[in-house]
């Protein structure tokens, strides 16, 4: 804690750490600085063992450095960290780095038909060129969200990598990598992972029937809940199971969800070289 | 001398910048901003007058993409962005114009070791689309070097077209 900031209420702590690190960026005006700003500057030169005769800008800014990292402290404490971090997983809107990446025994044991190493959807999410994290609805608390990645991989390859992942607070479970080929799937028409998903899901996926509409992939569907707080059959289709929170007691929001045959996925694979053997 | 203003005014900042002014601040952004882009190619102004490298806004997405590379948490400019957004972030959250959980949220990430939200965009701003009046001249004292240098504090984000470089 620096001299001049002791015995201060936290209010005018931040006040102080705030004016004093705005008085040493460039201003396109000069400021006044009072008595009690450069008495802190002071204090933090004294701390950072800078010469008073030493006004170069490397001295300015570790001064600069230090009072944003005393700030950086007080508006995040360390305790509230972890929550933070977990919030913003919810959101989705935590940089990619920052997410616990789990490993997923049951995509593994499907290495016959995604035909991905672990390493690869690491790359791809890790590395991903685009990134789509959902949120579904507000309110929603801890509920599993989708993220989608996609990548393309180093090299001379003619693919992109989507990874679909489940998203709880600050972790990704990896639940799906599909290599979207080139020549199957047109750059016009994806932009977004959500096109390249749908395009996916157009060309391979079963028909899924929602509210009595039939389609290959459902996104943030709302759909009435005939018993508020119960869970409700949406989907008709074989040994899929949607991604559902109830939102209150008027409806039932469901997430990304998709069923992709494996018969024609494979098959897809074999004809661009990738073999069960790859 | 008068000299005819350039048509174009360029900026370099860090993404992250930008993500927070147009999520956060409405979309209305402050820049520092030079008439010249690259002052070291021969495309420049004849009655330019020479920048150092640290108000050039070429040279500061060359210096930056450098240090992203090379991941390097030390580097100045890098620091110096992190420590003045922190600073924004902290005045937003007092002034009560920054809901504090999204000031948490912002600090996390611009404590993360993430080097991508670093990474630098080119603003190009259409001189004529914005009044001069909301155009200000740095004062030679606060300038970097001799080429002039202006300030505008409230850009609106569809008066400038940002391009990743």
């Amino acid at each position: 804690m620096l001299q001049t900031l002791e015995a201060k209420t936290e209010s005018d702590v931040r006040g102080l750490l705030t004016k004093a690190a705005l008085s040493l960026q460039p201003q396109p005006t000069p400021i006044v600085v009072d008595a009690e700003v450069a008495a802190l500057i002071s204090d933090a030169r004294q701390q950072l063992r800078i010469k008073p005769t030493d006004q170069s800008h490397a001295s300015r800014a570790k001064v600069q450095s230090l009072l944003g990292e005393l700030l950086s402290a007080r508006l995040l404490p360390e305790s509230e960290r972890q929550a933070v971090r977990n919030r913003m997983g919810v959101k989705g809107v935590l940089p990619t780095s920052q997410y616990d990446i789990m490993r997923n025994p049951a995509l593994l044991q499907r290495g016959n038909i995604c035909r991905a190493k672990w390493s690869h959807i690491l790359d791809a999410i890790q590395n991903a060129d685009v990134v789509e994290h959902f949120r579904i609805v507000e309110g929603l608390g801890d509920a599993p969200m989708a993220s989608l990645f996609m990548r393309r991989p180093p090299g001379h390859h003619d693919f992109w990598w989507l990874i679909h992942c489940q998203r709880v607070g600050a972790q990704l479970l990896p639940l799906h990598a599909w290599r979207l080929f080139d020549d199957t799937f047109s750059r016009e028409e994806i932009e977004t992972p959500r096109d390249a998903i749908i395009s996916l899901a157009n060309k391979f996926g079963v028909d899924l029937s929602v509210n009595g509409k039939t389609m290959k992939i459902a996104f943030r569907e709302a759909v009435p809940n005939p018993v508020p707080g119960e869970s409700v059959l949406l989907v008709d289709s074989p040994a899929l199971k949607f991604q559902g929170s109830s939102t209150g007691e008027a409806e039932f929001i469901v997430g990304l969800s998709y069923q992709i045959l494996d018969l024609a996925y494979t098959q897809y694979l074999d004809r661009h070289g990738i073999t069960e053997n790859w | 001398m008068t000299t005819m203003p350039g048509p174009f005014l360029f900026s370099a900042m860090p993404y992250m910048k930008f993500y927070i002014y147009r999520t956060y601040r409405n979309d209305i952004h402050y820049v520092w901003c030079s008439e010249v882009y690259d002052h070291s190619s021969t495309l420049v102004p004849r009655t330019s007058l020479p920048s150092p490298p640290s108000s050039d806004p070429a040279d500061i997405c060359r210096q930056v993409r450098h240090a992203i590379d090379r991941r390097d948490r030390h580097d100045h400019r890098l620091t110096g962005w992190k420590t003045i957004l922190i600073t924004r972030v902290a005045a937003w959250e007092a002034d009560g114009s920054l809901d504090p959980a999204d000031a948490q949220e912002l600090v996390f990430m611009l404590n993360s070791d993430d080097f991508q939200i670093w990474r630098p965009l080119l603003y190009v701003i259409h001189r004529s689309a914005i009044d001069p009046g909301r155009i200000h001249s740095v004062p030679p004292a606060q300038r970097a070097g001799f080429g002039r240098e202006f300030v505008i504090e409230d850009l609106a984000g569809s008066e400038f077209e940002p391009l990743e470089i």
